[in-house]
């Protein structure tokens, strides 16, 4: 075989592959929106939005299909993990890259590799434990949306951690070396070269740590409650939409079946709203000074 | 600029050897660097010119399993003495790479980034010292309107410019370049050497350079490094003209009449 039909063989191999993975995410967002169509004509998408609760049938005239309770619980507990494991994964990694001696650093990344390799299981049956009752010391019942934050937190730490870390291992050396020739200190040079430098990586660090949250299922039913109403606190007890999938596909039939899917395709949207402004944001934004 | 200023400039350089884990990079090296002049290091690639170098302001920290014995003294500061604050030396020696090393935030930011480290914050005074610095190097009028704007957007030779207004806005005694002109075009190089030989007024000048020429037009000393057995020596360190014209040793001739190196 000569050298350029070598090339050829390659290329086209390459072009299948990059279809047929295409593909599959194409036909699994059909499969969702034909199997969450029956509910959607049916229940009709303004009772998604209006119904007095969630409480689904498989006949849409006596179940009532409220989604809003549990999309809150969803983005409430992911968004508040976010919030709380962004900065801590941040500053995490600028440990491992820029304080901790070299030897350190080694452990220290291997510690985190293997938080993230945890099982999500082992992180509920911990948090139902341990975490569920010491929340419940404070405020009963303990399974809550508190507890949940926590659970995500610990579980999408080592994300955010370990992909900041590959970031600033990607900057050029020599950001490293100008700001040492200036007599940068190291919080200066982390936290006003080096952080601005990896932005976009840590964006989309963020990014994949929010959207592991949203899809997190088991450690979350496990330690939130479950209770499909609108999250009045920290100590209330929330559900979310991968939650009510898990519980209730088993016995779930007709619209309520179909009122699943509907609740796997609003997860769909979020997140690929979520990645848009991500990657909107990496193209407009300029360099900014502050 | 005071008498005892011009001294605080002047570098020595004692018995330097800088080695990469059991490898020596250069051995005992001895030198003086005067103030108010440029000394241009010159010798075959992979020498050790820039390791001499970044010993300097101790940069070689950053390279691990990077080691320099010997003495180095810049005015009264004891270079290699562990207890020697880095930070306050890097301020006082300046240092421009081969590359334009840039931040990728706007020319200001750049600009007011180190200057705020070193204790300057208010608004005017940063505004003084960024037009002081950008006139000094003859890109004020260039990107006055665009302060604001990415640095990385500039060209190449303005980019190294900019590196080089930052360096100075915190006012050196010691510069250090290293092949700092070997990525330009003519036309920036010359605007480079101009500004270098203005420099050496009021700064202690070591240049990197692998362009022989280069260190004849603009340097008063000249030094060559020549790679050895076990890390590379220093074989001649004098006047520039004497160097070219009446070379003492033949390794120096050699290299200067092109036929090694």
């Amino acid at each position: 075989m000569s050298r350029s039909s070598k090339d050829l063989l390659l290329v086209a191999v390459l072009r299948g592959l990059a279809v047929v993975s295409g593909l599959v995410v194409v036909c699994i967002v059909l499969f969702v929106l034909v199997e969450a169509f029956p509910a959607l004509s049916d229940v009709g998408p303004s009772r998604f939005l209006s119904d007095a609760s969630w409480h689904p049938d498989e006949s849409p005239s006596t179940g009532t299909f409220n989604l809003l309770p549990i999309a809150a619980g969803t983005l409430l507990t992911s968004l508040l993990a976010v919030v709380v494991a962004g900065p801590l994964g941040i500053l995490s990694a600028v440990f491992a890259q820029y304080y901790a001696p070299a030897r350190l650093a080694g452990w220290y990344r291997r510690l985190v590799e293997l938080m993230a390799g945890v099982p999500s299981v082992v992180y509920g049956l911990w948090g139902l434990v341990v975490l569920v009752p010491l929340v419940n010391r404070i405020h009963p019942p303990g399974q809550s949306l508190l507890a949940g934050v926590v659970i995500l937190t610990l579980m999408i730490l080592p994300t955010v951690a370990l992909l900041t870390d590959a970031a600033f291992t990607g900057l050029p050396a020599g950001y490293a070396r100008g700001a040492a020739a200036l007599g940068l200190s190291r919080s200066t040079t982390a936290f006003f070269v080096m952080i601005p430098a990896a932005r976009s990586g840590l964006a989309t660090a963020v990014m994949l740590a929010l959207v592991r949250a949203m899809g997190e299922t088991m450690a979350v039913v496990m330690v939130c409650g479950n209770v499909a109403r609108m999250p009045g606190g920290l100590f209330a007890p929330v559900r979310t939409l991968t939650a009510t999938i898990a519980l209730e596909m088993g016995y779930a039939r007709g619209d309520h079946r179909s009122a699943l899917f509907a609740c796997g395709l609003v997860l769909v949207i979020v997140v690929t709203v979520f990645i848009l402004c991500v990657e909107l944001g990496s193209y407009r934004r300029p360099a900014h000074g502050d | 600029m005071t008498a005892s200023n011009s001294t605080a400039g002047a570098v020595h350089v004692e018995n330097v050897s800088i080695r990469y884990g059991a490898k020596f990079a250069i051995q005992n090296v001895s030198l003086t660097i005067p103030p108010q002049a440029i000394t241009a290091i010159i010798g075959p690639s992979g020498c050790g010119k820039t390791s001499l170098l970044c010993s300097l302001n101790r940069l070689t920290d950053l390279i691990p399993g990077c080691g320099v014995t010997g003495l180095i003294r810049i005015g009264d500061t004891n270079v290699l003495d562990r207890r020697t604050d880095v930070i306050a030396l890097r301020r006082r020696v300046g240092m421009i790479f081969q590359h334009p090393n840039l931040f990728p935030m706007t020319i200001r930011r750049n600009l007011e980034l180190p200057l705020r480290e070193h204790g300057l914050q208010d608004r005017r005074g940063l505004q003084e010292q960024i037009e002081c610095s950008l006139t000094d190097v003859g890109l004020w009028t260039e990107v006055r309107d665009r302060l604001d704007r990415p640095a990385l957007s500039l060209s190449g030779g303005q980019q190294q410019r900019l590196c080089l207004a930052r360096a100075l806005s915190l006012q050196p005694s010691v510069l250090l370049l290293d092949e700092p002109c070997s990525a330009l075009d003519p036309q920036s190089t010359s605007v480079i050497e101009e500004l270098l030989l203005r420099l050496r007024a009021t700064c202690t000048v070591a240049v990197v350079t692998h362009n022989l020429a280069q260190a004849r037009r603009i340097a008063e000393r000249t030094a060559l490094l020549w790679p050895d057995t076990n890390g590379s020596r220093l074989v001649e360190c004098s006047d520039t003209q004497s160097l070219f014209e009446s070379p003492q040793s033949r390794v120096t001739e050699a290299f200067i009449s092109g036929k090694v190196g």
